[in-house]
Parts: structure tokens; sequence; C-alpha cells
């Protein structure tokens, strides 16, 4: 190894310890020790980076509420427990599932379409704070012209009772290589609700029913409903309320 | 996981997620919002993962996927920020000259190609072994290497570039009596 190699191994050495045992830098480590100038370069380097990470690190701050933010996520989502997926247990759950999936191939009508999933991505949009809505407004009509300029269709129904100025903006989302559409609303009564829409067809299978579904996904409640070609899902507040908000419309 | 193993899994490893999505992003909201994002993904799905000593490398990859992801779909459906920012000039202190000698370190950074980006945030701000990395990049350790030298001597160019527009302002503001004599 010449010194030329030997300085491009040791340029990616970090001296706080976490390449200490790494067996990558070893012989070029050896070479440093014994050539010194070689030493003297590399004693430099060290200087030099240890300035520009202690700058990296005051230029970017951690945002001081994300820690808490992070930290309540777990009041919202459930952990999934780690004790499952032990190897023994595993196998013994893979092995169950396969005869289920065998009994309910054989058994049962095809497969209900995938409305869990659709729920809980939507319920997670609908929590998320950074970016909550791409575009702000409060008319319905510069929201709806908003998205057609973007190619999304606006052929849907909004209840009469989430008022057009209760809207604060709207955002595409993506969900199983499908677009849904997010429009936001604030209530006068302080509730903050999402209504997301999508084509009919993301969901195959999914039976005409005006009638709202209530369920609860990733700790929010959700209700949806499927009319003509879309399916409607609104995620906010409780089911007494939403129910209230349904009923009137 | 637990809750224990979660709260665990955010005070070790929250602070270098997020400077890793900053610098793969470039502001602060996105930053956040790709840190929520992998640790919401961690409290769905972290049950997959048999290992607990391999939630770091899981979260570090899951980020760096979502925000993948983000450009894909960037790309194909471009978005628009509405919030106007206001043109406030700010009071010149000594601790905003220092913070603006730290800045100029961020702007480097953040001026880079995104290869190069990536790699010198996780080189200054995580303690990854470069096996990690390559896994996380999907790129060999040889390339990681020569990119990396390419990467701060680019960076250190950008560093010089910018001390000598310094240098330059320093030298106009000096007094008459001080030049005459020079």
């Amino acid at each position: 190894m010449n010194n030329q190699e030997a300085k491009l191994i040791l340029q990616a050495y970090r001296c706080g310890g976490q390449d200490a045992s790494d067996p990558l830098f070893a012989e070029a480590l050896e070479q440093a020790r014994l050539d010194p100038e070689l030493q003297n370069w590399f004693a430099e380097e060290n200087a030099l980076d240890a300035r520009i990470q202690t700058s990296l690190q005051t230029a970017v701050p951690v945002p001081r509420e994300l820690k808490s933010n992070l930290l309540a996520l777990r009041k919202i989502i459930r952990p999934t427990p780690w004790r499952w997926f032990q190897p023994m247990k595993l196998a013994a759950a893979a092995a169950v599932l396969l005869l289920l999936g065998v009994a309910a191939f054989l058994l049962l009508p095809q497969r209900p379409a995938p409305l869990a999933s659709f729920r809980e991505a939507m319920a997670r949009y609908s929590m998320q704070q950074h970016g909550h809505v791409t575009f702000e407004s409060h008319d319905l009509t510069k929201i709806r012209q908003w998205l057609q300029d973007r190619g999304i269709e606006t052929k849907f129904e909004l209840p009469a009772t989430l008022p057009g100025q209760a809207a604060q903006g709207c955002r595409v989302v993506d969900w199983n290589s499908q677009k849904a559409t997010m429009i936001c609303f604030v209530l006068d009564s302080g509730e903050h609700m999402d209504l997301f829409v999508m084509a009919r067809a993301g969901l195959p299978n999914l039976p005409e029913s005006s009638a709202p579904q209530f369920v609860e996904a990733n700790g929010l409640m959700t209700a949806k409903w499927v009319k003509g070609d879309k399916v409607y899902l609104l995620a906010g507040g409780n089911k007494k309320f939403l129910q209230k908000l349904l009923r009137q419309t | 996981m637990n809750e224990a193993d979660y709260e665990q899994a955010v005070n070790s490893f929250y602070e270098g997620l997020y400077r890793f999505a900053y610098s793969l992003a470039g502001n602060a909201d996105d930053a956040s919002e790709l840190t929520q994002e992998a640790f919401a993904r961690l409290l769905a799905k972290g049950g997959q993962l048999r290992d607990r000593s391999k939630v770091k490398g899981w979260l570090f990859t899951t980020l760096y996927r979502i925000y993948l992801g983000w450009k894909r779909r960037d790309a194909s459906h471009p978005h628009f920020e509405i919030t106007s920012v206001e043109n406030e000039l700010p009071t010149v202190t000594p601790d905003l000259m220092d913070k603006l000698e730290h800045e100029a370190v961020g702007q480097s950074l953040l001026e880079m190609e995104e290869r190069y980006r990536v790699l010198l945030a996780l080189y200054y701000f995580e303690n990854h072994t470069y096996a990690e990395i390559s896994g996380l990049l999907d790129i060999p350790i040889g390339t990681i290497m020569s990119r990396l030298s390419r990467a701060k001597e680019m960076m250190r160019k950008s560093l010089a570039a910018k001390s000598i527009g310094t240098e330059r302002k320093i030298i106009s503001i000096k007094p008459a009596s001080e030049r005459s004599q020079t």
C-alpha cells in the first residue's frame, strides 16, 4: 500500500472510535504510525474533520419538540410486539397461517378489499403535522381547481355538513399505487377532519354502501362510505360526532 | 416492541436520524416529517424485526426509502409550497457571526449533489460501520471510500471559496488610517 492509497482509506476513518476495530483501516493506520509525513497529514485531516463536524452539528439543530412528538406517537400507534417474531413462534405462526390460508381459499368467497390498510394509511396522513396540506385555501372552488390542474378528478360529493369555508386546504396522497385526494377541514366547533376520496377501482370488490361504516384506525375514528365510482373516508373526531355529522347529510 | 423499547429507540437515534433526514431534504419541516414517519413505521412494523440490535439500521434504511419514495412522488406529481417567507434582516451580533460560520459549513453540505451529501452526513453525524453504510445505500464499500474522498474534497473547496468571500469583506471595512499604513 502506498501513501496515496493509505490516504484514501484514512480519509474515511473517524476518530470517534467507531472505526477503531474495523479491519478495513488496520493496514493504513499502521502505515500512518510508521510514516511521519503520513502521520502529520492524518492529524491535520482529523483536526479539520472535527471542526467541520462541530460546525455541522451546530448548523443543523434538532427541533426541541421533535422528541416529545416522537414519544407521543406511541399513544397513537399501538406498537407491534416483538415476541411474536421469535423464530420458533414465527415458524408455528407461519404454519397456522398457511393452514388458515388454504382453508380460507377453499371455503370462503374472494377476500374482501384491503380496506383496513387503506384506513390505516389515510389515518396516518391525517395525523401528519408537517406538510399536512400541500395547497392552503378556504375556498373549495380553488381547491378543486388546484386538483384539476394536477390531473386529479374532482367529480366527488362532499357531505353537506362540511361547510366550504371550513376547508383548510388539500393534498394528494399515495396508497397502494393509487392517488387519493385529502381535503382538510376545521369546523366551527374546533374539530379537525380530513376527508379522503379515492377511485373505487382502487379497492376492488367493494360493494356500494352509502351507509357510513365507523372503524377506528391508528387511534383515529374513521367513517367510510361508497358512492358511485368513489370511496370516501372521513377521519377525525369521535364516533358520536361523525355519526351526527353524517346523519345530517 | 413495547413502549419502553420504543422510548429507548427514540432516545438513542432520533437526533442522528433527524440530521440524516435534514441532509437529504434540506429543510427542517421535511426532516421532522421524515423522522416522524420512520418512527411511526417502527411502531407499526417494528415487531417484524427479529433482532433488536438491528433497530438503528432499520430506522435509517426506512427513512432513506421514505425519502426516495417522496422523490419519486414529487417527480410525477410536483408539490407547491404556498407559505410565503418574509424578508427580515437580522441584527448582526457576535453570536450571529459565529452562527454564520457554522451555517456556511451547513450550506456547503446542502449545496452538494445528493450522492455526496448523504455520505458526508453519515460520515460526520453517525457512527454506522462502513458495512452498514454499504447496506443502507446499496453501494459497495470501495465506491463509498472513493466517493467520500471526493465529497470531502468538494466540501473543502466550497468552504475555501466561502472563506475568500469573508476575507474580502473584512478587508473592505478596514479604517482608512490602517489602509494607508500598509
